[in-house]
Parts: structure tokens; sequence; C-alpha cells
């Protein structure tokens, strides 16, 4: 703990160095959306405002980012001059943001629903009913207050109460969305995760929550991953040609946040936030980052599925990978052939792309967890790099070592484990190292497909505790563990097959 | 006893016929080389024997089993027959021993410890007995032929083919690998050995097979082949292999090669300091005067060559006429003084057109 104390202090300093905004000699002033023409403007990406900035203030450089927080703080950092957010989302964060400040102009209201799968019109119709007879009993409005609340004792449903379930519905939602959809407790909850699962209760089904980003949510719902969407979506036209909502439930409008000093004079109240001390401030920070609502335990969780999709991936992979080599130094064509096509079709693949394809279309319509879409998509990426090293490793070698042993009585398979293996794996090591570590780091992009693994929980921590600095700094340690750990125990191998220090027959 | 009946190999991605027809009957303990020009299919010739090149027809029958047959259990038939190799090929990530052992052990069922008994024994006898340990990029090129012979006969073969075993050697070290296959000779097993190193296969061999354009043309003991050849190709070959060119274009020319090339050629043919030290000397100042007559001299030939019948040794160039003279005995110079010390004949005269200069010299 210590030691992660010192490496946060000795970061500050470049912490204050990006706010140091600088000073200009006559100040603008941004007093309408309008005022923006020429400036960057972020906003969450596949989100209502990106639409309508997209319509409405083309003359702006967009700039797209996945939670409301990046957003927020790069407005504080100067990145970008003002973002157009839902203002449920402002009213509940502006606390965290001091130095922002939100126009008064409310812009472009729109309906609020949940959505479904096209074909699902008997869900749809039972699931409003049920939200129709919902909002009379319930207000709506102070339920939101509730959630919004941080010391929040509202309970989630558990859906281990159902008795004998009927079956199961599978919601997806965005979970960097309080207090609609968010983590609290490590469990999904919120006002709509609360009706969600209050509908589920009423039909005698169980259900689960998937975490996907906001931009996915409607393809999961599409492709029949999930049976309902959900996270203070908009009904939009362009989203009803994909998919059918459900009745509005609430309005959103959005608003304009910018920094202050962009602000008119008549929006800056004159109160000054009081200081407190930095070490204070720290221990704060923590605590919100790690302690409260048990957010240790998201990460914890996060790093588990980093490791176990890593450790997996790089299993099967280079399983895979020695099968791809052996296919593609056949001396069938056909073979060879087919070997290196899937090669160099995998090498050519974004890892985001492929993993999205796997998750979206090929196991578009199974009820398949998207972690096990992640090992499988990284086994293949990781066996068409590795075959190559092998191929590399096999190549290097002499054949006449081959034909040494062939020549001696060894058959060909015996030849290759006897004389031929030990030597490609001293040689591969080194560079397969690098690939693992690679892996390793490109797991982050899982939470595409709602997978919570270490980056995505860092990014939940964001959207709850409204701080980019410490789940960030968090999270980098946690992955520099990770891979260091893994990087001993494969040097570990490596030094065990260095044929200095072994006797070949104990 | 090995039967070789019509054996022909094309390959097939250049479609080049190396082998015509071979034919050939070898009895238990000969000792065969294989002379004759590269590229005539010596080393496709040893590899068909224990299949490590698959013939395009023909037989090979080695003590009645019919190799070619691809019913034919090979692994059986190559612990039988041994190989050594021109790259040694040693196991790179075994030590010497291990390398001497693993064969036994996994192959013919050995104990470690016979194995390793096995082993040293046969380091022993090929003088790396102090090398156990170290591992094959610790050796020189001489030593890795050495442990590779000693692996090879630590399958206990009774045939052993040696593909060209000192040609990737430093000249300094083909003695040492020599000296073990003589060795290795006296123990009764039955070796086909390619090799260039002529004056070895002289006293070694039992038998010569003199291999050239696909066939064997000339087969007898090697009197016969190096003193009496029947057959023209056969007896240019062995004029050839007595001899040592080297073409000089102009007085640009690459003289390391050529003091390297010359430098081989006498240690190949074992030829004692003193008659390497002459060699050099004379060969040095006759280019030396050559170009110093006459700097732009162009097109001249280098030759020496060396008689073992008549302990000969000559010092030849060879020039088209535009060049008037190499040596002017009229006008004295140091270099001549030395070329006249060191040699005991020397002659200079015009001949077909080409201007020629011999400096002989006996080596008894």
């Amino acid at each position: 703990m210590k030691t992660i104390l010192k490496l946060i202090l000795a970061f500050l300093p470049l912490l204050f160095m990006g706010s140091c905004a600088k000073e200009s000699a006559e100040r603008e002033v941004i007093s309408s959306a309008r005022d923006l023409t020429g400036k960057s403007v972020v906003v969450l990406s596949g989100s209502v405002q990106d639409i309508y900035v997209s319509n409405n203030l083309s003359d702006c450089n967009i700039l797209r980012v996945d939670t409301e927080v990046d957003a927020l703080t790069m407005i504080q950092g100067d990145k970008a001059c003002g973002t157009i957010t839902s203002d449920i989302v402002w009213a509940m964060v502006r606390d965290g943001f001091d130095d922002l400040v939100s126009l008064d102009e409310k812009i472009n209201p729109m309906p609020i629903g949940m959505c479904f799968k096209k074909s699902d019109t008997q869900l749809r119709e039972r699931f409003n009913a049920f939200l129709n007879k919902y909002i009379e009993e319930n207000d709506i409005d102070s339920l939101i207050e509730e959630w919004k609340n941080p010391d929040c004792v509202r309970e989630m449903p558990d859906p281990d109460d159902v008795q004998n379930p009927e079956g199961s519905y599978s919601f997806a939602v965005c979970c960097i969305s309080p207090p609609f959809t968010f983590i609290r407790n490590g469990e999904v909850s919120g006002v709509e995760a609360e009706i969600l699962a209050k509908f589920a209760m009423s039909e005698n089904m169980r259900w689960t929550f998937m975490d996907v980003v906001f931009s996915g949510l409607i393809n999961c719902v599409q492709s029949g991953k999930a049976d309902i969407g959900a996270s203070i979506m908009c009904i939009t036209p362009e989203r009803q040609q994909s998919v059918d909502f459900s009745d509005p439930w609430i309005e959103e409008s959005s608003v304009l946040v910018i920094n202050k000093k962009f602000a008119p004079a008549e929006l800056l109240s004159e109160e000054e936030a009081t200081e407190s001390g930095m070490l204070e401030s720290i221990e704060d920070s923590l605590e919100k980052s790690l302690v409260r609502e048990k957010r240790y335990l998201l990460l914890l969780k996060g790093l588990e599925i980093s490791v176990l999709i890593s450790l997996l991936a790089a299993l099967f992979g280079t399983i895979l990978g020695a099968i791809l080599c052996f296919c593609s130094m056949h001396r069938n064509k056909l073979v060879s052939g087919g070997a290196n096509l899937f090669i160099a079709f995998m090498r050519c693949m974004p890892q985001v792309v492929l993993l999205m394809i796997m998750f979206y279309i090929v196991f578009g319509s199974l009820n398949i967890d998207g972690k096990w879409v992640a090992v499988i998509a990284f086994s293949l990426c990781f066996g068409a790099y590795t075959s190559v090293i092998f191929r590399t490793s096999v190549e290097s070698i002499d054949k006449g070592q081959t034909e040494a042993a062939l020549s001696m009585g060894f058959g060909k398979v015996r030849a290759f484990l006897t004389i031929i293996l030990p030597q490609t794996i001293q040689r591969a090591l080194p560079v397969y190292k690098g690939e693992f570590i690679g892996l390793v780091k490109a797991t982050s992009v899982v939470g595409y497909i709602a997978v919570s693994d270490l980056t995505k929980a860092g990014d939940i921590i964001r959207s709850r505790t409204y701080e980019a600095f410490f789940p960030l700094i968090l999270v980098t340690v946690l992955y520099f563990l990770i891979i260091w750990v893994l990087t001993i125990a494969l040097k570990y191998v490596e030094t065990k097959t260095q044929p200095k220090r072994k006797k070949f027959f104990k | 006893m090995i039967r070789i009946e019509h054996l022909k190999k094309k390959f097939q991605d250049n479609n080049f016929e190396v082998l015509k027809d071979v034919n050939a009957e070898i009895t238990d303990g000969e000792i065969i080389s294989i002379i004759g020009p590269s590229g005539t299919g010596k080393s496709t010739f040893l590899r068909c024997i224990n299949g490590l090149n698959t013939p395009t027809s023909g037989h090979i029958w080695i003590d009645g089993v019919d190799v070619t047959d691809p019913k034919t259990d090979m692994r059986a038939v190559r612990k039988k027959v041994g190989m050594v190799f021109q790259n040694f090929n040693l196991f790179d990530h075994l030590s010497v021993l291990d390398n001497v052992m693993v064969g036994p052990i996994k192959l013919l069922g050995m104990s470690r410890k016979e194995a390793e008994e096995q082993g040293r024994r046969l380091l022993a006898q090929v003088g790396m007995s102090s090398k156990a340990e170290a591992f094959p990029r610790e050796l020189s090129g001489g030593q890795k032929q050495r442990v590779a012979i000693a692996r090879c006969l630590s399958m206990q073969p009774k045939i052993i083919l040696f593909d060209e075993p000192t040609s990737a050697l430093d000249p300094t070290m083909v003695t040492e690998v020599l000296s073990v296959i003589r060795g290795v000779a006296k123990q009764g097993i039955t070796m086909l050995i390619v090799t260039h190193e002529m004056k070895f296969a002289r006293e070694v061999s039992t038998r010569i097979f003199y291999m050239d354009k696909g066939i064997i043309y000339e087969d007898g003991t090697p009197d016969q082949i190096f003193e009496n050849p029947q057959n023209t190709f056969t007896k240019v070959f062995i004029r050839r292999i007595r001899a040592y060119d080297f073409q000089i274009e102009d007085g640009n020319y690459d003289s390391i090669a050529l003091f390297a090339g010359l430098e081989n050629f006498c240690v190949r043919y074992g030829l004692k300091d003193d008659v390497i030290a002459k060699i050099d000397t004379l060969a040095r100042n006759s280019l030396d005067i050559c170009f110093s007559n006459n700097p732009a001299s162009k097109g001249i030939r280098f030759r020496v060559t060396y008689s073992e019948v008549h302990h000969e040794v000559k010092v030849k160039l060879r020039s088209t006429t535009d060049q008037r003279t190499f040596i002017c005995p009229d006008t004295p110079s140091p270099a001549l003084e030395q070329i006249k010390q060191n040699c005991d004949r020397i002659n200079e005269r015009l001949e077909d057109e080409y201007l020629k200069l011999t400096l002989t010299f006996s080596t008894k």
C-alpha cells in the first residue's frame, strides 16, 4: 500500500501540470450552443447528444468518448470546450466538477424507453403493460432521487428469490449511467435495473444483466444476445429502424456543460471551494475509488477476468499456433495455403473488430458468455501470431539436424520431439514473451462485448467517482503486476530450457 | 553387403537427372572412396543408400533388404547405416556426451550407464574426452566433425556413409578429422566416403569409384584410378585435381584469394612446409616481376601443379602474346634473384599463341 501511495505521489505533479490552464487576455464567453462553432465538443459516442451535435452543430470539431466522465474530464483538462450531456446525468455528477458549469438552455428534449428486438412484440406489449402500471403505482421522480443519493439503501431484488422460475431474461445495460444503471457493491443497480428486475419477477422469470458499452446496446438486442436493452436510451427514428421501444417513461433533455472560464458572468457564483489538505484529498480519493461501495471488489473481479482470459487465450492460442505452424509447413499446398490465408487474415484484423465480429455475428444468436467469446477471439489471434513465431524458429534450425536424427534411425515424429522441439522452444521464447505481454494488454478491449475486465472495472469506478486519476493509476499498477508476475513465470521456463543449465539425461 | 542396380534419381523441382544408371556391388569391410567433379551425384548416391533421398527407380539391397521398397522400415535400416555429414549436424541443445548418448538410449534401448560408458569410450577414441561436457557451439569445426563421427559410431553401425566430411573445414582441421576416419577404417566397418581429399582417398580406400555424368564411370583400385586411369574423363579429372588454377584479370586481382587457395591446395596434398614456402616465394616474385615490367598486363592464368610420381612442383604463368616477356634476365632484380635461388628450371617460351613461363623444382 505504501509503495502504491508513493507512486501516486510521484505522478501528482503531472496531473497538476495538465490542469494549469493558460489565461487569455480577453475572456471568451460561451452563452449558447451556437457559440461552439469552430470549437471542440465532446459527446458520448452513439448517444442522442451525438446525433444532435452531428445534425445541428456540424461546424464543430466533434470528439466522441465512451463515458460521460471522460467527456467532463476532457473539458476540465481543456481538451474540449464543452459537452452536450443528459441533464439527468449532469444533475448527478455536477458536485464532482467544481470548475464546470451548465448553461440554462434546455436542448433537444427526448423520450426515454427500453429497447426490444423487432420481432419480439409480445414481450414488448407485456412489458408496456407492466411499465404503465408501475409508473402509476410508483413516483418515478422520487425513485430517481432515491437512487441518486450516494448513501442509498434501496435494495435490488434478488433473482434467486424467484421460486420455480419459468426461465431467465437477459438484460443489456451500460453500467456507467448512474442512477439508472450502474454498479453498486459489485451488482448492477439503479432505477432501470430495478424496473427490469421487477418486470422479470412479475413474469416469474429470473434474470441476468450484461454490461456492455452504450454503443453496443442495440447490437446486443438486435442479435438476440439480450431480451431487453436499457440505459436511459432516447427513442430516436434511427434507432427505431433497428429495434422497437417500449412506451416512453421519462423525458431527458440535454444541457451544454462548459468550463467555468467560458461561462457568462451571471452563471458564476462568488463562492469558492474550501481547499482541503493534499494528503487528505488523496486519502479521500483513494477511499472513494477503492473502499466505498466495495469498489475494490470490482477491480479484483476485473483482474480475475483479465488474467483468466489472458491465460486461457495464451493456452489455446499456443496449441492453435502449433497446429497452424504444422499446417503452414505442410507439403500439401491446400493445407499450407489454407493455414497461411487464415494467419494472414487474423494478423490483419484489429483485435477489437475481430472480437465484435465474433460476439455480434459469429456467436450472435448463441447464448454464450462474452468472456468465452473473448477467449476464443484472442486464442485465434494469438494462435496466428505465435504460429509465425514457431514457424520461423523451426525454420531457423538447420534441416541437417533432422537429417542427422533420421539417419540415426529416429522416426520423423520422434526426431521432431527429441531434437527439434527443445531447440524451437529456446529460440521462440524471447519473442513469445513479448507477444504474450501484448496479449494481456490487448484483452483490455473486451469491455466492448460486455465483459467486465480490469479496464472496464476502472471505467465503472470512474463513472461513479467522477475522477480519472486514481482508477486509471490503479488499473495501470494492476496490469503492471499481472504482466510482471507472468513474465517471471515465462522467464523461469526460459532458463529451464537453456541447454547450459540442463542435463538432457538426468 | 550392398548391391545397387540401375539406380536413377531425377529431382522433381528442376527435372535434373543426377543419377542416370548407377550399378555397384560392395562387400562387407570394403572402404570405398567416391570421387569426381562437383554436381555429378556423389552425395545424392550416398543419400539414396540410407533413404534420405528417394530414388526415381532402381534397387538397393542392404544385406538382402530392398531399401527402395516403400514397405521397408527405414528406421531399422538406418540404425545399421550411419551417416557423417559435411556440416556435422550435431544436436545443438545437447552436450557432446549427450550427443553420443541420445541414440543408444532412445533407439538401442541401452541403459544410461551403458550408454555413458560407451559414449566416453568413443569420445576417447576420437580424442574428445576433455570436451564431453561442452556444447557443440563451443567446438571448432574439426572437433564437431570428430564428435559427429563418435555419434555415428554410438549406433554401432555396420556401414558408415561419409558425405564430404572435410569439405566444410578449415585446411588446418582437415588432418585431425582424416586421422579419426583412418582409425575407424581399421575397425572393419564398411565405409563409403565422398571426398575431395585425393591423397587420403588413395591411401585409405580399398576401391575408388569415379563418378561423372550420373554414373560410376570408372571403378578400380586406388593405384589403377590415380596412376593409370582408363577413361578420358577420369584422366582429365585426375590431371586437373593435381593443379591449382587462378585467373588474373588485371593488376587489381584478389591476391588474398589467390594465396589462400594456393595454401589450401598445398595442405590438401600434404606438402611439407619448406615446399610450401618455395611455392609461395616463386608465386609472389614472378607476379611481382610480371606486373612491374608491364603494369597493364591482362588475362593471365596462374597455375601450380604437383606430381606425386615425379616429385615435382611447377609454377606456371600464361598470357596472350601482347605480353612481351614475363622475366627479363637482362635486368637483374632482387625478385629475380629469389626466383633463381628457389627453382631448378626457368622456362619461358611462346607456344600456341600464348606466352608461357614455367618454374620447376623438385621436392625430393
